[in-house]
């Protein structure tokens, strides 16, 4: 494994000093294993200590490392720095987000709606633990266990030009959590979620850009969701115009 | 918290339905279309082997008319529902009710006339 | 924060604006998990870094059998990602430089099957005899899944072929993966009784922070989730009984007084200093000797060493210069607080297992291989005090199982 230099330009913002965002560049020797992630660590470590930017678990998981590499949302720990060889590696944070500072971004507005769709299992009455689990069958899970592999790394939402338009879009991962406990069988709570998502705002704004589903490190299809939850809503909007009382 | 207030956008969903319902009818139905007129006169192929030509479609039967109604409603609400999207996707977001309300004068207008057209002819005899 | 003996909350940092924010509260439950990053090679996360097992520390509770740090025998060299158990459960072998399935000489009976603690001392006499791999990241040995096939190996193991791919560039259908033991769990933590009581008023702890004492010297894989689900409820439930009966708590002047220190320690002393070592600098020299000093294998001369780094250390930090010096998301002074934290964690470690000369579970010394129930079926219990930690010991409650000799 022999050593090569990455260059590395690097957006720095730092809103006590700085007016407005600039790029900084970095040399970095890399190995072949090494990624983007190592590329930032290396330069807080040994160059730079005030280069802000956010990780935890560098293995794809923790989904906290997203940035815009080359202009592509990207996890900078599963980006290689040797596909870049040649080449200066542009690294921005995500676009669609306020930027608090270098590569930090505001989470908040993805925050509410995460909490807004109610990501847990609703239940019209919930029985005791002691009473026993709330069963499900490998194909019932099978239904919705895509949507539940999201990380919450925000991808989608720096790739969805709906997003960028308009930020009260419930936008692709919200949709797509809200979808998996639509699914799931064990889950009563299609009453409270179904006008969270069949809001304009909910599901409606979707143009199937798609882009969401590519970019996705986790295999999850947002898109897919989207379009399921609309499917949804335009039959039981049909269904209440056929039956006013007891379409629902 | 505060309480929460969710307006499901009921029509929207209605309308999406045409558009995706219809969208995928009409794509169905549009290459039937062209073969019969495109192919199958032309080359004096089935069900055009006798003597009749295309306006049968519509004189012949009732059905005929309603499947060129749903071919022509169905593409036409299709193709510019996408368009206004397209159009959003290219960041028009602010025009949009403008947008909207061109877009479904366009569906509605073509609709209307296209049912105007297909009714008089039916109540005049020309469709049997 | 504590007042008089009772824990009433605590002081935290708002990163997006490097505000000291107070925190009052009836009871405190710290559920922070572990400090794997003390360590060189660790399964953990970045985020693992002592905190809360520090703030116990800190606040008068001891950190009870600290000396037991499970490592698991299968970690990719570079970035100490796990590979999991289910690689070895599926038939893959561990194989030396030679190509030799060595646990032959270790373990037998069980091979690749054996216990994490005894394949992780496994690899690491292996390579200390020259039969590992040289690579960047140090030395390895091999997991070979090869002769398993693609079949099992993406039914069964998708994630490790995902891992492999995504992260060594390596197709484990064809190629072995590079392995090698790193710091996995800690079964020692914040002492706590089973309700994770943590013996001072309004303190209660649960997770990997906590040390329930479940998990004796040696975690059983899976245990960790019983230790979160099962004595998590018992933390809160105990948390919310005492919460019940107590008054809240005031912003009175010894808490507030504690804020104040707290905040000039911030940002009249660490936030200072101009000039000094990076604290990178300090961080890698304390995983680097707390990995070669107080890892797998030690030895009285190897933990004297270890407590000396450690102490060395810690005066080095209070001179080390944080470069950022804003107030807005200041990542370098939150590692800078943290690296305070893993020092105060990491010094228990040599200073517990210095004094317990035997080898029982995790903790194995070369010096002595045995274990010694007669002298050592007890708890180290690691106490703060001004200077280095201070070890006593409580009795272990034996209820149905009686210790035994392990066979393999």
């Amino acid at each position: 494994m022999s050593q090569d230099i990455a260059t590395i330009r690097v957006t720095r913002y730092r809103p006590e000093k700085d007016a407005k965002p600039f790029f900084q560049e970095y040399k970095v020797p890399y190995r072949h294993d090494m990624v983007v992630l190592d590329a930032l660590n290396y330069i807080k470590a040994e160059i730079d200590g005030s280069l802000t930017y956010r990780w935890s678990c560098r293995m794809g998981v923790c989904g906290s490392c997203g940035a815009n590499i080359d202009g592509e949302p990207k996890l900078t720990c599963a980006s290689f720095l040797h596909e870049f060889k040649g080449r200066t590696i542009t690294v921005e944070p995500m676009t669609h987000f306020p930027v608090i500072k270098d590569l930090v971004v505001d989470m908040q507005d993805f925050m509410e709606k995460l909490v807004k769709i109610k990501p847990w299992i609703i239940r019209e009455k919930e029985t005791p633990p002691e009473q026993g689990e709330y069963k499900q069958s490998a194909k019932e899970l099978e239904r919705y266990s895509q949507f539940s592999s999201c990380i919450n790394c925000m991808l989608c939402y720096a790739a969805c030009p709906i997003y960028g338009l308009n930020e009260k879009f419930l936008g692709p991962a919200a949709t797509a959590l809200a979808y998996r406990y639509i699914e799931d069988s064990r889950d009563q709570g299609k009453e409270v979620r179904f006008p969270i998502v069949h809001e304009m705002e909910g599901a409606w704004e979707c143009t199937l850009v798609g882009e969401c589903s590519v970019v996705c490190p986790k295999g999850v299809d947002p898109m897919l969701a989207i379009q399921k939850t609309k499917i949804l809503g335009a039959t039981n909007a049909i269904k209440s115009l056929l039956m006013p009382r007891g379409g629902r | 918290m505060k309480a929460e207030t969710h307006k499901v956008a009921r029509l929207h969903a209605m309308l999406w339905g045409i558009f995706s319902l219809g969208g995928m009818i009409a794509a169905f139905l549009l290459p039937v279309l062209i073969y019969m007129t495109a192919i199958a006169y032309p080359y004096s192929l089935w069900p055009f082997n006798g003597a009749r030509d295309p306006s049968f479609l519509v004189t012949g039967h009732l059905l005929g008319a309603l499947f060129i109604f749903v071919t022509i409603a169905g593409s036409l609400y299709h193709g510019i529902f996408r368009f206004q999207s397209a159009l959003t996707e290219v960041g028009l977001l602010k025009y949009r009710r403008a947008l909207e309300a061109v877009g479904y004068f366009i569906i509605f207008v073509g609709i209307i006339v296209l049912a105007y057209y297909l009714v008089t002819w039916y109540l005049n005899g020309t469709i049997t | 924060m504590v007042d008089d003996g009772r824990v009433e909350g605590v002081t935290a940092i708002e990163v997006r604006t490097g505000e000291l924010v107070t925190i009052l509260g009836k009871a405190v439950i710290i559920a922070t998990g572990g400090c794997g990053r003390i360590f060189q090679f660790t399964t953990n996360g970045w985020i693992k870094t002592g905190d809360g097992m520090a703030l116990a520390y800190r606040a008068g509770v001891p950190l009870k059998d600290m000396e037991m740090v499970q490592y698991h025998p299968t970690l990719l060299p570079n970035t100490g990602i796990l590979i999991t158990e289910a690689a070895r459960g599926e038939g893959g072998h561990l194989l030396n430089k030679d190509g030799e399935r060595f646990l032959k000489r270790y373990v037998p009976n069980k091979m690749e099957l054996g216990p994490r603690d005894i394949l992780s001392r496994a690899e690491m006499s292996e390579i200390n005899a020259g039969r590992g791999f040289e690579g960047p990241y140090g030395s390895y040995v091999n997991l070979d899944l090869t002769h398993l096939g693609k079949i099992t190996i993406e039914d069964k193991l998708p994630f490790v072929k995902e891992l492999a791919e995504k992260y060594l560039g390596i197709d484990p259908e064809h190629e072995p993966i590079p392995v090698r033991p790193g710091q996995h769990y800690m079964m020692g933590g914040v002492h706590t009784d089973m309700h994770g009581f943590t013996g001072m008023p309004g303190l209660y702890a649960a997770g990997e922070v906590a040390c329930v004492s479940m998990n004796g010297a040696n975690r059983l894989g899976s245990n960790s989730l019983t230790e979160c689900l099962v004595f998590g409820a018992a933390a809160g439930r105990a948390a919310a009984r005492y919460a019940v009966k107590m008054e809240s708590p005031s912003f009175g002047n010894p808490v507030q007084g504690e804020v104040m220190m707290e905040e000039k320690r911030i940002f009249d002393q660490i936030l200072k200093h101009e000039q000094g070592e990076r604290i990178s600098s300090v961080r890698t020299e304390m995983q680097n000797g707390m990995e070669k000093h107080v890892g797998i294998y030690r030895d009285e001369n190897s933990l004297k060493e270890g407590c000396r780094i450690i102490g060395d250390l810690k005066t080095r930090l209070s001179n080390a210069i944080v470069e950022d010096k804003d107030h807005v998301y200041n990542t370098e002074l939150v590692a800078a607080l943290e690296l305070d934290f893993m020092l105060d964690v990491a010094e228990t470690i040599p200073y517990s297992a210095i004094q317990r000369r035997e080898s029982r579970g995790a903790h194995y010394r070369t010096d002595y291989t045995k274990r010694d129930d007669a002298n050592f079926l007890t708890h180290s219990m690691a106490h703060k005090t001004p200077g280095p930690p201070r070890i006593d010991y409580s009795p272990v409650t034996i209820t149905r199982w009686k210790p035994e000799e392990r066979v393999y």
